[in-house]
């Protein structure tokens, strides 16, 4: 063994690391009195959960409950839950993203870089606040609020999706902006650009393919949120799903199901497929 | 008048550009639906003005905000802090310690099995440039990769001779088994769980681990891909094996940014956390629907500004390690 090189090992700071990690890990299991035992499920539990995999192979293509004459087919439900499902992530990310796009340009250092205005302490400092508070309330929790403070409206599960994902995108969005590298920007300001144009047309352009795939992520983000929002009472898939699971409809919850992972694929390889084109 | 010849190679250039016949469509769909969705009829966006809604977001504001007693007995901003303050100690910071806890057993499954799996799935050949591509990148924005597609799969062109196929079956069979679990939510998983296990805090716990096992897992094996080649190369050259030469190089190398993505990810735990116990499990979500159905709006507020208020501090605390992470 080398003697040098094996005194400038790094310290053993890892081992510790990883041993609090377990550590705290393990702590606050026993803490929530988590036993390997309750891991189990018991009688009832899996009854529930054979029926419930018992159906998945025979999802429900028709109304498996009394529904009045004139209600719409089952197949037909099912789909304008999807497309409402759909509306409501689609609404918010593009509330999200007209909102977000301002606050990452003030956000970002690269706005800011080398200005000697009052506000380039004050204005990109608050920004961040702000995205730190849009960010830091759950979107679930925000729709709670908003049911309470606007009553049961799209629009309430459409804002609580969207402030949220503001905070988020608007984040990322500094972040990219602030990676890309300065040439074009330079260049701009040195043939005398004025800053808002060098940022717009020096910097924007090339951050843009990875704004773009970002945003396609989020999307599929706003997909779960909007099919949860369901569960709280808003007229998407979730609902549905939440409504059958409860009665122990268990063909109708796979029917959800279904519908939301056929979403969920169809969204990722779309979106996987937009990426490789804006990354080529 | 004829155009200079500098205009002409402009032009030139600008219809030799890269073009998408695919991502344009795409991107017009998308705007389209956008567009479509604020207008549409079956979402009426433009009743959140009406008159009706206002009046309720009024009542909301001046009376359902505020506790009955401070009502009552007018006492204000203090009487609010002293309502706050006992409800907060009666049930709200337990919770919020719940809430975390949740979140420090999820994150501690999730890294320990995406560690394991993402050893088992990271590619053996080494990468063929000087690699740093992940490093730079903001840690949020490395989580926006394609998942259901394997990633790294374009990198490489047609896979060597020597690759042995079963481990890459392994490989393949994990990198999908990532972006199943990451593309379910998982408060549906945690719904679904809680029906099935005996009642303790675990449909949370194993929801939270599965979602950000699998997110982690893809993101650890692209780190353990992307790690410097030279302390493998050297390894392997002395003869070392896979495993050895995984364990002894390439985790080495990869162990500061595989801590910095999963304190990542906590943050992101943390908030989940918040709305995981709406299914019926303690922590601050089963408070919020609790005071839900009891019609308590004052108290509903109260906690949602609690989830807040975790969700900073994990964040604070988080962006604190990660820094110190990055200089390390």
């Amino acid at each position: 063994m080398n003697p040098v090189l094996h005194s400038k090992r790094p310290k053993p700071w890892r081992m510790i690391s990883l041993g609090v990690f377990a550590l705290v890990g393990l702590a606050s299991a026993a803490a929530m009195g988590l036993t390997l035992t309750d891991l189990v499920p018991r009688e009832s539990g899996a009854r529930t959960g054979k029926a419930f995999l018992g159906a998945a192979l025979s999802p429900a293509l028709e109304h498996t409950n009394w529904v009045p004459d004139d209600a719409p087919s089952f197949l037909s439900s099912i789909l304008q839950a999807t497309k409402r499902t759909l509306l409501i992530a689609f609404a918010a990310l593009g509330l999200a993203l007209a909102a977000a796009l301002p606050l990452a340009l003030l956000a970002s250092e690269r706005t800011w870089s080398g200005s000697s205005s009052p506000f380039s302490k004050i204005l990109p400092r608050a920004t961040r606040i702000l995205i730190t508070l849009l960010r830091s309330v759950h979107e679930y929790l925000l729709a709670l609020l908003f049911l309470a403070a606007l009553g049961l409206t799209p629009g309430a599960g459409v804002l609580a999706l969207a402030l949220p994902a503001a905070g988020v995108l608007a984040k990322v969005f500094a972040e990219l902006i602030d990676e890309v590298e300065p040439g074009q920007f330079l260049a701009l300001e040195g043939l005398g650009a004025s800053r808002p144009s060098a940022v717009l047309f020096g910097t924007l352009p090339r951050a843009l393919p990875d704004l773009a795939a970002y945003t396609f992520y989020r999307l599929e983000c706003a997909l779960r949120g909007s099919f949860i929002l369901g569960f709280f009472g808003f007229p998407t898939l979730g609902l549905g799903l939440r409504l059958a699971f409860e009665e122990g409809d268990y063909p109708t919850v796979w029917t959800h199901l279904y519908a939301l992972i056929i979403l969920m694929v169809v969204f990722e390889l779309s979106s996987a497929a937009m990426r490789r084109r804006l990354k080529a | 008048m004829k155009p200079e010849p500098r205009n002409q190679r402009i032009k030139e250039l600008h219809s030799q550009r890269p073009r998408s016949f695919g991502l344009r469509l795409g991107g017009i769909l998308m705007a389209g639906l956008v567009f479509y969705s604020l207008i549409s009829p079956s979402l009426h966006l433009q009743t959140l003005f009406a008159l009706e809604r206002r009046s309720n977001l009024h009542r909301f504001l001046t009376q359902d905000l505020l506790p009955q007693s401070v009502q009552r007995d007018g006492s204000g901003l203090t009487g609010w802090l002293a309502w706050a303050w006992s409800v907060l100690q009666e049930r709200a910071l337990l919770a919020s310690a719940q809430t975390l806890g949740l979140a420090l057993v999820a994150i501690v499954i999730a890294a320990g099995t995406a560690a394991l799996l993402a050893t088992l799935a990271a590619r053996e050949d080494f990468p063929q440039k000087p690699s740093r591509p992940t490093e730079s990148r903001g840690d949020a924005a490395s989580d926006a990769g394609p998942s259901l597609t394997p990633a790294g799969a374009r990198k490489r062109a047609a896979p060597g001779p020597g690759e042995g196929g079963q481990h890459a079956l392994i490989g393949r069979g994990l990198r999908l088994g990532f972006g199943l679990t990451r593309s379910l939510p998982e408060y549906l998983l945690a719904f679904l769980l809680v029906a099935l296990l005996p009642h303790t805090a675990w449909p949370a716990v194993l929801a939270l681990a599965l979602h950000n096992g699998g997110i982690l897992g893809r993101l650890f094996t692209e780190t353990l891909e992307n790690v410097p080649a030279g302390p493998s190369t050297s390894l392997r050259s002395i003869g070392a094996g896979a495993a050895s030469t995984t364990l002894l190089a390439r985790w080495p190398e990869a162990f500061t940014r595989a801590l910095s993505l999963t304190f990542y990810r906590f943050e992101t735990c943390v908030r989940d956390a918040t709305v995981l116990g709406m299914v019926g499990i303690g922590s601050i979500g089963y408070l919020v629907v609790e005071a839900r159905a009891r019609q308590d709006v004052p108290e509903q507020f109260l906690l949602v500004l609690c989830g807040a208020t975790i969700v900073l501090i994990s964040d604070l605390l988080s962006r604190i390690v990660r820094r110190r992470l990055r200089v390390a």
